[in-house]
């Protein structure tokens, strides 16, 4: 007994000293340190999780960082890599907000210590007192959902909890929980499948319901909600997709048939409009953050899939009047994709009114696909649009949403390696100047990236944590009756 | 000797000769005649040597026995290691079992206990079922041995404990104790039970939120399948707690050999016409095609066509594809059943299974991006969201091939933390970037002059266009050729096969014409009406024989 107590005491010593070592005789380095994620120079929330971070060359024995604020407090961190603990993250970031926090990195490899350049990190002065993110996991394949689910995670922690995950509903393919401007009591959840249907929650209620009638060729898909929360913008979407022969692309996914229209979702009607179910294709609708314009892209019609590199999609609007739930008179074109020769998907105005973010390709509706894909920026005051380029890269950007004060956005991108999306959060300012983006943080990055097979779909924010009865959940979608709507 | 073990030996004599015995015959059961149910388990799981690996497993009911069934199904790999396995699995199972009933049985006990084996054995003829099962039924009634007669007490704590780690194979558990105290001691059998059923509600209502009532009651680690039959997983424990109980009204005084033997040889004779027909046939001889084709076995996967017929794509494919690899498909295509125009390459299933003679075709074509597809998309139809060493493999190499060597490092990286393809995983990343050693790879090196370099859109329909601009893109592409070819005569393109005989007798290196296109012409030139033509026999079957063109509708048994 007595010598298994010291056995355990030697291990549990060991571990402990594993990597505390004093930085001695450091050889300077003339270049900051490549760490990953790449942190270096990115603009951070007060309160965000802690923004661990590893060193990029493997073969180090130990890492040393120092973190300092610009207007105070430090913290001292060693081990394999660099990782902070929570509360004492928060209180760093606390103290510097508006000012930086500098890094000193030192690692020791073959027995020595070197000291690279110190990076900084600059905390905003834009408060981020959203509760986290919601998004889709999914696995990057083509066809098949698998391991599919809906998730939520506290941007504040690591913690991280599946909204509904696909076990609870076997066989059915979720699309993404969209929420009215955050809230967690307000969204639907689109099901495909053998049980499909529309989780409507609002106001404390919620419904299955069946979105196809006889009118409308479709399910709704894309949608988004009126700021009042009585109406829903949706697109109903006959979506395809077929697969590239070659090396560079992999997927294009087009709709054979799309319109929009407005689901009142007090009565459960479906508000029709003759000039927004045209034979060409009408998408991705969205309502200002007045709720009193409605956003929309269209392409005109082309025959697809043979002619899919015509389908170019220009950003359009109408007026919408929230009292008598009619459409406006005039159809307004903000964007035409063929003075562009590009096509504009995924609107997405701030909910401040200021700005409108949407994604550039060469072609085609789901730039999630498309190397080429980048965010713009539009200001809604004068019109004008510029690409983001503080934010974009070589790569896929698309997927992205306001932060509820609209001083923060998220986006997803696959920079990284080509094919897994992950999660980015930059910074706006009064200017729309934005910031370099961050990597969503994880304990451990490197680990926990090189080991999620998932990609990050749609990812938003939420207000609040959203509270879901899954097992009630997966009996409404499983057995429950859905509530048919009509059109008005 | 010591003199203890002599007893033993002299008390157990039958015991340990029937626990021999069975482990002989399971070994070779797998080993010699389901060698393929093995290499179909262990591709649809990737066990990981990490702890993470572990956690993960942990966080469930029955975690334990989901590791454990893992860990050993690991090593399916290697096909004797992996009948050894399931030899040890089932000897430790009847050895249990046997223990359990030897109280009141005595000396019949270890005979009697092939009952449950037998019942075991014909489950596992059930490919969704998992080695966990065994594992957890098997841990269940350790558990109830070790514990004897402990106080009843010890079971407040057992129970939720061993639900955690076995899942509902508890309730074996419970049934054996209550036995082994006897109802009045133990308390009503009920009182227990209804322990146990308010563990797994509780489990239900606060920690399975994702998760199916039937699911934490009948567990979530024993079958692949979250929907499937799960009532079936109750047969066998409810056996053993049935002989059990039973047992206990039977006062055996002393053991006679003879009528052990009997007993035994009863239960085995039963027991085998049991087991006969709980495997089914063409489901195995479907699985085999696959197993042979992950093997590359080429002649095998023809000789075995020539021995017996199961009439569907998956079966059609297998065999096309060991004839393409044979450079024989020109010749002998419509000597084999043909199930229709998907008999050479089938259009994406949603399920595990159907795609993996298609997903092999496209990559040995040199269609690459649509071998990776349909790779990703049968490892994500694994039910129960594990990876597969199989397909992960498929995906690096694609990868490789493609130049995409990030994506390739994330999957080489995961395979390197598992035993049997960690050493492959290392080769494999020693290529990466290094465009020299991949082009002189004998079969990645061929596959990146083969494939097409062009993005375009693949469409399924015009699968016999696309497969004949692989062949312009390079003519070497001999296998091209004759599934380019094949897929006219599925098709009944008459005119565009009669075309593409110029390329046939230009690129595709036979001597004279292949008997096979030689079959197709008579059968043209007749109209159709010929006898004893195999290609005649295909396109009556497709009904579409009048037409002159032969065009046939698609008409596929999938």
């Amino acid at each position: 007994m007595k010598f298994l107590f010291l056995l355990a005491f030697s291990l549990s010593l060991c571990l402990l000293s594993s990597c505390t070592r004093k930085v001695e005789n450091a050889q300077l380095v003339d270049k900051l340190p490549g760490i990953y994620p790449d942190y270096t120079d990115v603009t951070i929330p007060v309160g965000i999780a802690p923004m661990d971070f590893n060193f990029a060359d493997e073969g180090i024995e130990c890492m040393d960082v120092v973190a300092r604020g610009s207007k105070g407090g430090e913290l001292h961190v060693q081990g394999d890599y660099a990782d902070f603990g929570v509360d004492e993250w928060h209180e760093l970031t606390m103290q510097n907000e508006g000012g930086d926090i500098v890094f000193t990195v030192c690692v020791l490899k073959d027995g020595k210590w070197m000291k690279y350049k110190d990076f900084k990190m600059h905390v905003s002065k834009y408060r981020l007192d959203d509760y986290g993110l919601t998004y889709r996991r999914i696995a990057p394949g083509y066809e098949v959902g698998g391991n599919i689910g809906i998730y939520q995670r506290d941007i504040h922690s690591f913690d991280e909890e599946a909204i509904i995950h696909v076990s609870a509903v076997p066989g059915q393919c979720m699309n993404c929980h969209t929420a009215n401007r955050g809230s967690a009591s307000q969204f639907l959840i689109h099901l495909r499948g053998g049980k499909g249907g529309t989780i409507l929650r609002r106001d404390g209620k919620q419904m299955m319901l069946c979105t196809k009638t006889d009118s409308t060729k479709a399910n709704c898909g894309y949608s988004y909600w009126h700021p009042s929360g009585n109406y829903i913008a949706s697109s109903i979407n006959s979506i395809h997709q077929l697969f590239y022969t070659g090396n560079e692309r992999r997927i294009e996914v087009f709709d054979t048939m799309s319109d929009v229209l407005v689901i009142d979702a007090r009565t459960n009607e479906l508000i029709l409009d003759d000039r927004l179910q045209t034979d060409d294709y009408e998408s991705y609708p969205v309502f200002s953050h007045d709720g009193k314009t409605l956003y929309y892209c269209t392409a005109k019609y082309c025959v697809l899939p043979a002619e899919y590199e015509k389908a170019k999609y220009s950003l359009c609007k109408i007026g919408f009047d929230e009292k008598t739930g009619c459409y406006g008179a005039v159809i307004d074109t903000l964007i035409n994709a063929e003075e562009k020769n590009a096509s504009i998907t995924f609107p997405r105005p701030s909910y401040d009114g200021r700005w409108l973010m949407y994604n550039v390709s060469d072609f085609g509706n789901f730039p999630v696909n498309h190397k080429e894909a980048d965010l713009w920026l539009m200001n809604l005051a004068t019109g004008e649009s510029r690409a983001l380029a503080e934010v974009n890269s070589g790569d896929v950007e698309s997927f992205h949403n306001w932060s509820t004060d609209s001083h923060w956005f998220v986006f997803s991108s696959r920079r990284g390696d080509g094919m897994y999306t992950r999660v980015y959060i930059s910074c706006i300012d009064e200017n729309g100047k934005a910031t370099k983006p961050f990597l969503l943080p994880q304990r451990n990055p490197k680990k926990f990236y090189d080991e999620m097979f998932d990609s990050y779909n749609c990812p938003d924010f939420t207000k609040e944590k959203v509270e879901i009865d899954t097992h009630q959940t997966s009996h409404d979608v499983m057995e429950g009756e859905r509530i048919n709507v009509r059109v008005r | 000797m010591p003199n203890k073990l002599k007893e033993l030996l002299k008390n157990r004599a039958v015991d340990i000769s029937i626990s021999f015995v069975l482990g002989i015959g399971v070994f070779f059961f797998w080993l010699e005649g389901f060698p393929q149910a093995m290499s179909y388990q262990e591709q649809y799981q990737l066990f990981l040597w990490t702890g993470d690996y572990f956690a993960e497993s942990m966080r469930l009911p029955g975690g334990l026995a989901r590791y454990v069934g893992e860990f050993l199904t690991q090593f399916y790999y290697v096909e004797w290691l992996g009948a050894l396995v399931l030899a040890f699995v089932f000897v430790a199972f009847h050895a249990v079992a046997s223990l359990c009933l030897r109280q009141a049985l005595k000396g019949y006990a270890a005979s009697v206990a092939l009952i449950p084996v037998v019942l075991l054995l014909m489950m596992m003829g059930d490919e969704c079922v998992l080695l966990s099962y065994p594992v957890a039924l098997i841990v269940a009634m350790a558990v109830a041995l070790i514990l004897g007669k402990a106080n009843r007490l010890v079971d407040l704590a057992v129970v939720p404990l061993l639900f955690w780690l076995v899942g509902p194979a508890v309730w074996l558990y419970v049934a054996l104790r209550g036995a082994v105290l006897g109802v009045k001691k133990y308390g009503w059998l009920a009182l227990p039970a209804l322990y146990l059923f308010l563990i797994q509600e509780l489990s239900y209502h606060f920690l399975l939120q994702q998760w199916s009532l039937a699911e934490a009651l009948l567990g979530m680690n024993y079958m692949r399948f979250p929907e499937y039959d799960r009532w079936q997983i109750v047969y066998v424990p409810a056996a053993i707690a049935a002989l059990v109980w039973v047992s206990k009204a039977i006062v055996v005084k002393e053991t006679k050999m003879v009528m052990s033997l009997v007993l035994c040889c009863a239960i085995c004779v039963g027991g085998w016409f049991a087991i006969s027909n709980a495997y089914d046939k063409g489901k195995y001889e479907l699985i085999k095609q696959d197993y042979l084709i992950r093997n590359e076995r080429w002649n095998d996967i023809v000789a075995n066509a020539e021995r017996y017929t199961v009439p569907v794509n998956f079966w059609s494919e297998s065999v096309n594809l060991a004839l393409a690899m044979n450079h024989d498909l020109a010749n002998r295509q419509f000597s084999f059943f043909q199930s229709g125009v998907d008999a050479l390459l089938m259009p994406m299933m949603r399920d595990l299974t159907s795609n993996l003679p298609t997903m092999e075709a496209f990559f040995r074509l040199g269609l690459v991006n649509e071998s990776m597809r349909y790779a990703f998309d049968l490892q994500e139809s694994i039910p129960n969201g594990k990876k597969s060493g199989r397909l992960t493999k498929r995906i690096v190499e694609c990868c490789i091939i493609n130049g995409k060597y990030d994506v390739a490092r994330k999957h080489i990286n995961l395979l390197k933390k598992s035993l049997f393809y960690s050493e492959w995983a290392k080769d494999a990343e020693s290529y990466l970037g290094n465009e020299a050693w991949i082009n002189a790879h004998p079969q990645w090196g061929k596959l990146r002059q083969l494939r097409y370099k062009d993005d375009f859109l693949f469409y399924y329909g015009e699968k016999d266009k696309i497969l004949g601009n692989l062949f312009i893109n390079n003519t070497d592409n001999k296998m091209a050729l004759e599934y380019f070819m094949g897929e006219l005569l599925l098709r009944g393109d008459i005119q565009m096969f009669q075309q593409g005989l110029g390329w046939a007798q230009q690129y595709g290196g036979y001597a004279s014409m292949p008997a096979g296109y030689q079959d197709a012409m008579r059968c043209i030139q007749a109209g159709g009406e010929v006898f004893d033509n195999r290609y005649s026999d295909y396109a009556k079957r497709m009904k579409h024989m009048m037409d002159p063109r032969m065009n046939i509708e698609e008409e596929s048994v999938h």
